[in-house]
């Protein structure tokens, strides 16, 4: 855990591109919050292998989102009802549930389908929203922090020499 | 994000994929066999082991090795365990997470084994031994054949004779009393003598003045004389109707002391009707710890037959055992259930021997199959049996009115020293006989319905009475030793959890024969004993009743003297 916050920490300071990061996040999003066993989940990992997204921030925030993802459980659980039991959706979920490739990425299920539904549509907000947080950090954060004494104590701490044994893993991921 | 693609990410992927592949050719045995446990322990409660699990791909199969269910109620025990199984299962039905298995084999199903290590789980406690319906307050007891002395009984008891011959003797003072003031009042013989003296007074007179006024006289005279005699009659008739009346009543206090003897006779002494169902007693602890252990094993079953569901407009909304949210299901072009074996083939190892049979849809979705369960299973040349055959359906395709039967079929069952009851006053081993079983049982709904017939040939009953000083047991066990051939019934009927049995057999109206036998010679002697002591005590009141009645008699004598007189001066 220390390991993968010092390997982010490390990525927010370096010249990373905030896209990759905030991408790194909203995949990390859709697998942490949708039940893992799932084959929309395939396809997360395949895109996250495939396109530059940093895996650190996919690592840790897979962590963080599925911590989320107990807590917003039961309100998966009501939306993706509503969804599934909605009279003009019936007929597309109809015609899903006859095909066998949906049927095993289990969208009958109410979690599935809310969890699902709730991540994506969030996805392209998040992804905005992370790159003006990463930028707002560089920007006026990062260097503020470096020097107040707390970052200084920090500094001399067990986690800064996890850190720095990390640093030389590159940027880019 | 100057370059969108990571062509290096393939072979992440690549190598994920190979990783996950490996994990599964290697430990998906373990995991499922581990799954197998965990759910078949859940379901049962007591331990579900298996020794093996073997899943091939190419075409999708599984083999399970050694399968151990433990009795919940006797976890020293397996409920059943079965030596192997196998079955092929549809793979294109698995991409729509559909477990249908086309053909399944069980080898070796052996019911009732022992087992190494207790099989209890800790979160399962056994459940408590229910009494019997048999040995319940309600059940049936042997009725004791003491007689208490005749002495005794008069001691304790009011006889009915004497309350009525006091009563009696008291009506009868009180009408004859009534009547004596009564005859006062007539016409008594003073006023007939006077009649008569004016009569003969007025026939007397010589001259024609007086022959005219005398004749008018005459007249008055025989008139005042007529009206009295209608006074006596009138009387006469009432006294006759009350006497008769009195008469009855005599005649029903004669009677009495027969009545008392019969009241005492039927309360004190045992009756033969008491034992009308001994066969409960033989043959109920048998039949009725069948039966609990059938519904038990069939509420486990349960699962297999149905399962909940809710309706949601047109869709159902599944309710699973296990796990986070609901499942949805939509109509399909062609519905298959989720869990579906087409056929096991099975083959059983009892004491006996081998038996094989076929159980066709087991499936949780018998509304969706639109077929119910059916099961037919066979054994012939087996050990000490000549044949086995039993067979029934499971019918949930119509959820709301669920009907499952099963038809059973024994010939030939060599019963060796099998206890049938081990009731206290009655403990009955059979030590040799034959047995041919027919039953059949419906549960529709939440009502049962059974009836089981057992025909036992050359049957060698054993009673232990020798813990028995009753003269009855003693009895029943002479009987019972001299008994060949038994036809028994047991019938099942009400609602499944509180369902009454009724069993029946020859065996009752000749152990009440022999029984009544005893009964019937206890019973004389007591009667004979009985009806002395009452005649003792009854003999003086109702001889005095009988004297009072003559007493009373005398008034009818009185008022006919007085008739007859007056009669005589009227001519």
């Amino acid at each position: 855990m220390l390991k993968s916050i010092a390997r982010l920490l490390k990525v927010l300071n370096s010249e990373t591109d905030p896209g990759q990061i905030s991408l790194g996040f909203c995949f990390a999003m859709i697998i942490g919050l949708t039940p893992l066993m799932t084959l929309h989940n395939i396809l997360i990992i395949f895109l996250v292998c495939i396109l530059r997204a940093n895996l650190s921030a996919f690592l840790l925030g897979f962590m963080v989102f599925t911590g989320i993802a107990y807590l917003l459980d039961p309100l998966f659980n009501q939306l993706g009802l509503v969804l599934l039991t909605a009279d003009p959706l019936e007929p597309l979920w109809t015609s899903m549930y006859n095909l066998a490739l949906f049927r095993l990425e289990s969208f009958n299920n109410s979690i599935v389908m809310g969890s699902l539904v709730f991540s994506l549509v969030l996805f392209i907000p998040m992804y905005f929203l992370f790159n003006l947080l990463i930028a707002k950090y560089r920007d006026h954060l990062l260097s503020w922090i470096q020097k107040t004494r707390v970052m200084k104590f920090f500094m001399a701490s067990k986690f800064y020499r996890i850190y720095k044994s990390v640093s030389g893993l590159g940027g880019t991921a | 994000m100057k370059k969108i693609i990571r062509w290096q990410g393939l072979a992440y992927f690549g190598v994920l994929l190979a990783l996950l592949c490996f994990f599964t050719f290697f430990f998906v045995d373990d995991f499922i066999a581990r799954q197998i446990e965990k759910l078949g322990s859940a379901m049962v409660g007591a331990k579900v082991e298996l020794e093996e699990a073997d899943l091939s791909f190419f075409p999708a199969g599984l083999e399970l090795s050694r399968l151990q269910v433990t009795n919940p109620d006797q976890p020293m025990r397996n409920a059943v365990e079965i030596e192997r199984i196998a079955m092929t299962i549809s793979t294109l039905r698995l991409l729509e997470k559909k477990i249908i298995i086309e053909e399944m084999t069980a080898e070796g199903i052996r019911p009732d084994t022992p087992r190494r290590k207790s099989g209890a789980l800790s979160k399962y406690t056994a459940r408590p031994e229910e009494p019997s319906p048999e040995k319940s307050e309600k059940g049936f007891k042997i009725p004791d054949l003491e007689i208490p002395d005749a002495k005794e009984v008069l001691a304790r008891e009011k006889l009915e004779s004497l309350e009525l011959a006091a009563e009696y003797r008291s009506k009868i003072e009180e009408a004859t009393a009534r009547w004596q003031e009564r005859l006062a009042e007539l016409p008594d013989q003073e006023k007939l003598n006077n009649y008569q003296k004016r009569l003969a007074e007025l026939k007397g007179g010589s001259d024609l003045a007086g022959l005219i006024g005398g004749a008018t006289e005459l007249v008055a005279l025989r008139k005042e004389i007529q009206a009295d005699l209608d006074r006596l009659r009138a009387a006469r008739d009432e006294f006759r109707t009350i006497s008769e009346s009195y008469r009855e009543d005599l005649d029903e206090l004669k009677n009495a002391p027969r009545r008392d003897l019969e009241r005492l006779v039927a309360k004190y002494t045992p009756s033969s009707e008491g034992l009308a169902n001994l066969s409960t007693l033989i043959f109920g602890d048998k039949t009725g710890n069948i039966v609990r252990k059938s519904l038990f094993w069939y509420e486990k079953a349960q699962p297999l037959l149905a399962r909940a569901k809710e309706k949601r407009g047109d869709n159902k909304v599944v309710k699973p055992v296990r796990g986070d949210g609901v499942w949805v299901k939509f109509e399909e072009k062609n519905p298959v259930p989720e869990f579906l074996i087409r056929r096991i083939a099975a083959s059983a190892e009892i004491e006996a021997g081998r038996f094989d049979g076929t159980i066709i849809n087991v499936t949780p979705d018998q509304d969706i199959l639109g077929a119910p369960l059916s099961y037919d299973f066979d054994g012939d040349s087996l050990e000490g049996l000549r044949s086995l055959h039993f067979d029934g359906v499971f019918n949930h395709v119509d959820p709301d009115r669920p009907r499952d039967t099963i038809n059973l079929a024994v010939k030939g069952y060599s019963i060796q020293k099998t206890e049938l009851s081990d009731n206290e006053t009655l403990p009955v081993t059979i030590e040799s006989g034959q047995a041919d079983l027919d039953g059949e049982a419906v549960l529709q709904g939440n009502d049962i319905s059974g009836d089981l017939l057992a025909q036992l040939t050359s049957v060698d009953f054993i009673v232990d009475s020798s813990g028995s000083s009753g003269a009855v047991t003693q009895a029943l066990a002479e009987a019972l030793a001299e008994i060949n051939n038994v036809t028994a019934q047991a019938e099942i009927e009400g609602p499944i959890d509180d369902y009454s049995m009724r069993i029946s057999s020859n065996l009752d109206q000749v152990l009440k024969n022999a029984v009544g036998r005893t009964i019937e010679k206890k019973t004389a002697a007591f009667k004979q004993n009985l009806q002395e002591n009452i005649m003792a005590q009854v003999k003086e009141p109702l001889a005095a009743a009988e004297g009072d009645f003559a007493d009373f008699g005398d008034i009818s004598e009185k008022i006919s003297a007085r008739l007859q007189m007056g009669g005589d001066l009227l001519r």
